[in-house]
């Protein structure tokens, strides 16, 4: 059933992406079509946006600014997974820790992010810290719980064997747990950085001093559409970009590895 | 008398409820203990404790076994692991260098009639074949103490025959302590050097021949079976640890089919 799945998608990723890119045209004839109709002011036309763009590029600013928001999320990513990934490993282990970590894990998991960061800026005031900390604890609940549901999915009579049969500790994460969660860690590195890119942007915008979230704000600051538009795009570009670089191979490396299995 | 597992006034409880109640049971070298009993009298639950995955709450356990192995009621291999590799794993685990244990790990699949199958993963081999694997396994890092959980009672009545057989086969060329947790006393009786029974209340017997069949009918054995099981009895008298004789292997069930 799975592989059939598989090859649906296949299937789909080619056979629809004609209609993909005719969508594609169709955003960008509206875009057109909105640019004459509103005013350059309000909707740059996309030439316009392009221009910009490669404005930015030259001048080094994009550059810069783009990598900003990948050291931003990479560091927040990176210590939001650490943090959810032990705690979630401690509570699957161990139950009642478990339901020590739940009011963290409820307010993490439903506390929308602006009210996160309204309270990270009033603690660490405006900087890479802030957007770092906010990204950080946008991603540690959601790994939590994917990581806690993976332990506990664990076959106990797989543990139990394992010990009859003496394997070491290392065996024991290498041949039982690590495998066990496999999909649970994929999933839990694809959440941390599918969510992480947004909180990350947007802690920039809200209370960062670099990164494209900040020259979203501060284009938008200055009043100058274009820059806006420009930003814009280049946040949704970088989103897409972590989707398909990343995101997308790992899951499905991953399900592969279940078929497999 | 040289003792291979010791309990003495084991009592385990969970949640409060007994499981086991003071139970006190010596098993010899080379004895092969049928253990009988009710569902959930607590027969795994004592199999736990020797193989050490379960602490009793009272009692002392004596197990002077280095290698122990269990094939469970369910196969247990790692979905993730090919047959060749689930049997080799205890050997590397032992110290083994994996080259080595990847060729022992052969030569026992091939004793329990799998060879060709070394690659296979657990899902592509059938529940039978897989029970066949665990064997293998069980065998293969040459225990000293052999448990077996209830290893047919997930088996159509063919494999049950073909997995018992393949037991006493394995038993006939490698000899060794064997604890037989079994709703079936006739499958292993003729193997049965003494039989124990757990009753309702969680308290353990241990009898011998001369009570053996009284221990049958609190199994539920009547009739035509019964009467199978006492000639058994009778053809095959029980064999103690020390005299070790061959053992003979006759399945009482081929008569039926
Ligand atoms: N981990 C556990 N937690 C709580 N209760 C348990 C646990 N393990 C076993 N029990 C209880 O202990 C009792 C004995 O269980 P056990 O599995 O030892 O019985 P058994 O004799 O092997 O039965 P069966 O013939 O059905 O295999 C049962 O009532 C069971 O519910
Ligand atoms: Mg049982």
């Amino acid at each position: 059933m799975k592989t059939s799945t598989i090859h649906q998608k296949a299937l789909a990723k080619h056979g629809f992406l004609f209609l993909n890119f005719i969508g594609f045209l169709v955003l960008l004839a509206l875009w057109q079509i909105l640019s004459i109709t509103l005013g350059e002011f309000l909707v740059p036309s996309p030439s316009t946006t392009i221009t910009t763009l490669a404005r930015l590029a030259t001048k080094g600013v994009l550059l810069q600014e783009l990598s900003m928001t990948l050291v931003h999320l990479a560091s927040g990513a990176f210590i939001g997974f650490i943090l959810g990934f032990t705690m979630g490993l401690i509570a699957g282990f161990q139950r009642e820790v478990d339901h020590i970590f739940n009011p963290f894990k409820w307010i993490g998991l439903t506390a929308p992010v602006p009210v996160i960061a309204v309270i990270a800026m009033l603690w660490f005031g405006i900087g890479d810290f802030t957007v770092v900390f906010l990204t950080a604890l946008v991603t540690a609940p959601l790994v939590y719980v994917s990581i806690k549901e993976g332990v506990i999915s664990i076959d106990l009579e797989l543990m139990e064997m394992a010990k009859v049969y003496k394997f070491t500790p290392w065996m024991m994460l290498r041949h039982i747990y690590i495998p066990a969660m496999i999909a649970n860690i994929v999933a839990s590195l694809t959440h941390a950085l599918e969510f992480g890119i947004r909180a990350t942007v947007f802690g920039e915008f809200m209370c960062g001093k670099s990164g494209v979230g900040y020259a979203l704000f501060a284009a938008w600051y200055r009043l100058s559409s274009s820059e806006v538009f420009a930003w814009a795009l280049t946040c949704i570009f970088l989103a897409c970009s972590i989707e398909v670089i990343i995101v997308k191979p790992l899951k499905s490396w991953s399900l592969k590895w279940r078929v497999q299995q | 008398m040289n003792i291979a597992v010791r309990l003495k006034s084991v009592t385990k409880s969970f949640n409060g409820v007994k499981v086991l109640d003071n139970i006190d049971l010596e098993v010899c070298r080379n004895d092969y203990l049928l253990l009988l009993g009710p569902n959930g009298a607590g027969k795994t639950t004592l199999l736990k404790i020797i193989m050490n995955v379960l602490k009793p709450d009272k009692g002392t356990v004596e197990v002077y076994c280095k290698r122990i192995s269990c094939v469970f009621q369910e196969p247990r291999l790692l979905p993730w692991k090919t047959a060749l590799d689930n049997v080799a794993l205890p050997l590397i685990a032992r110290g083994m260098s994996k080259g080595k244990a990847r060729k022992i790990a052969g030569e026992w699949l091939h004793k329990v009639g799998l060879q060709g199958y070394e690659n296979y993963y657990p899902r592509q081999l059938s529940s039978g074949q897989q029970q066949r694997v665990a064997i293998a396994r069980a065998f293969a890092i040459e225990p000293d103490l052999l448990l077996l959980d209830e290893p047919t009672s997930n088996l159509d009545p063919e494999n049950k025959r073909y997995v018992m057989k393949l037991i006493k086969k394995l038993l006939n060329e490698f000899k060794t302590t064997v604890i037989h947790v079994t709703h079936d006393p006739l499958e292993a009786l003729n193997l049965a050097t003494r039989i124990a029974y757990i009753s309702y209340d969680h308290k353990l017997q241990v009898y011998d021949r001369s009570e053996a069949g009284k221990v049958l009918r609190s199994c539920g054995l009547t009739g035509v079976s019964y009467m199978k099981a006492i000639d058994q009895l009778e053809a095959h008298r029980f064999i103690t640890a020390s005299e070790s004789p061959p053992l003979i292997i006759k399945n009482i069930h081929e008569g039926k089919s």
